[in-house]
């Protein structure tokens, strides 16, 4: 038993032990990555990995997959920057219709939430693997971005959008704000709710689940509504950051949350796994990200690294599984 | 009675949010008032003001090719422009020579300068990219509140370059005639080559 604990602890806290080990070789090796600045410019750039991360989280909890939150994220982008731009001008009644900050994000969080929607209701109804499914979404929203954007970014929208981005508050970055945000409520769902519980069993035994009553199709499609905000608000951090809604914004991103998900130590056979856990995956690929950029290693070979550092996160996820 | 007070609350929510999130106006009035931001035309204009007392000041073309087949990038480091943090770096040229070809996308003119000749080519057809904006240093980044500017000033210049100085010019030009030419260079300092290197044309005599 006690052998078992220990295992469990050393399993646990593995992505802590390699976020610390990774710190300290970056720190010999870069004068530049130990500083203040570097720190909030990391933990910046992570806030959006970890809020579509944190929505991926639970869907892999469900032994889904999302491979659509990229794209979703630059449509929502795309959405509220247009509409915070250029309103919906309806010449037929001459008419304009303007959205003010709150109703252009509020619009981004709904198409990201209808995104999501439908994902869960084409898995849920049609029984489409959430591989495909979700592979399907990816083209369909990246070809909305395009037509919405006419292939143009979005440009000049204002300080009072960028703060959002941009700003700080009490010391810290909104962007961090928000991820915290996400980040407690997703521990305070998948822990102290009933839903979270239902997450974790559909995951770990969907038939046992379904037998024992709970409404499987609810439960998901709400997990995947849940996952496009998250991608929502990840869109609309990016194009805030940058001032500009980019049509191709969001490229890859799902490959950095899914590593995000599986260096936390969460299963890719769903029903285990946390969201702290998520959390510091996303930490570590964000300073792994940042230390090969401070170290000066080519854009290439950071792919290269990444992949590896995937696959060894993998190849300990299966060796787990088997072990149980 | 719970759930009609529920949907009660939330449908003010609804209402309240509605109300905060979007505003009605008339079309055309919008119109008229859309037309707040830069004035890219007029901002052009003023550039090619600015421009011209600058062009005499542009390196030989013919001295810069010598330089730069000898690795040698001090000239593009002292003359050369750029808006942007990269390799590339744009710089005005001036040359005299005489015309060797005519073709539908080029002039290729053999360029002289103290007896060394050097083959230049002189783009007619796709006159694109930030060359001759950026090449005189005359554009500020700070003059801008947003990309779209930025970039609309750059198509409007080499709109501007097409009609108003390759257009009439292509259609008279022949090989065998003596021209001179100014115009704006795109250099990759990093990856420095030479033989690709074209002139975005700015004034043709």
């Amino acid at each position: 038993m006690k052998t078992l604990n220990n295992t469990i602890s050393v399993e646990k806290l593995r992505p802590l032990i390699a976020l610390f080990l990774l710190c300290v070789v970056l720190s010999l090796l870069s004068d530049k990555f130990l500083t203040v600045n570097n720190a909030w410019n990391v933990m910046r750039q992570i806030s959006v990995n970890i809020c579509i991360s944190v929505g991926m989280t639970l869907i892999v909890l469900t032994s889904g997959i999302d491979l659509s939150v990229g794209s979703v994220l630059a449509l929502c982008g795309a959405v509220t920057a247009g509409l915070l731009k250029n309103g919906i001008p309806i010449e037929a009644t001459n008419t304009y219709v303007g959205f003010t900050l709150l109703g252009a994000i509020l619009a981004g969080l709904v198409v990201g939430g209808l995104l999501g929607f439908f994902n869960g209701w084409v898995i849920t109804k049609f029984k489409v693997p959430p591989f495909v499914a979700t592979l399907a979404m990816l083209t369909i929203a990246r070809g909305l971005t395009m037509l919405f954007t006419k292939g143009f970014p979005i440009s000049g929208l204002g300080k009072e959008f960028a703060f959002i981005g941009t700003g700080w508050f009490w010391g810290m970055p909104i962007p961090v704000w928000i991820s915290l945000i996400v980040i407690i409520i997703a521990f305070w769902l998948t822990t102290r709710t009933k839903i979270g519980r239902y997450i974790y069993a559909i995951g770990g035994n969907e038939k046992a689940a379904k037998l024992s009553g709970i409404n499987i199709k609810k439960v998901k499609i709400t997990v995947y509504v849940i996952a496009g905000v998250l991608a929502a608000v990840g869109g609309i951090m990016v194009t805030s950051r940058l001032d500009s809604a980019q049509p191709n914004a969001g490229m890859s991103f799902e490959l950095d949350s899914i590593a995000a998900v599986v260096i936390g130590g969460t299963s890719l056979s769903g029903g285990r796994g946390a969201i702290l856990g998520t959390v510091l995956g996303a930490i570590i690929i964000g300073v792994l990200n940042n230390g090969l950029v401070l170290l000066n290693v080519s854009p290439f070979w950071q792919q290269v690294v990444k992949g590896f550092v995937i696959l060894l996160a993998v190849i300990i996820d299966k060796a787990n599984s088997k072990a149980e | 009675m719970k759930k009609l007070i529920k949907i009660v609350v939330f449908l003010a929510i609804l209402i309240v949010v509605g109300f905060k999130s979007v505003y009605f106006r008339k079309l055309d009035e919008m119109q008229v008032s859309a037309g707040s931001g830069l004035d890219v035309a007029a901002y052009t204009a003023n550039y090619f003001k600015e421009l011209n007392p600058l062009l005499d000041t542009s390196v030989n073309v013919v001295t810069l090719y010598q330089a730069l087949k000898n690795k040698d990038l001090s000239l593009v480091k002292s003359k050369g422009h750029s808006l942007s943090l990269g390799s590339l770096k744009y710089i005005m040229v001036s040359g005299q020579g005489i015309v060797a070809k005519v073709d539908s996308g080029s002039i290729i003119v053999n360029a002289i300068n103290n007896e060394m000749v050097e083959p230049v080519y002189i783009e007619t057809e796709f006159i694109f990219g930030n060359a001759i904006r950026d090449a005189s240093g005359i554009v500020k980044l700070s003059d801008f509140t947003n990309t779209t500017d930025l970039n609309n000033v750059s198509s409007e210049i080499n709109k501007t370059i097409r009609e108003t100085v390759v257009k009439p010019f292509v259609s008279t030009v022949q090989k065998g005639d003596t021209i001179s030419f100014n115009g704006a260079i795109e250099i990759n300092e990093k990856y420095l080559n030479v033989s690709d290197l074209q002139v975005m044309p700015i004034r043709l005599k």
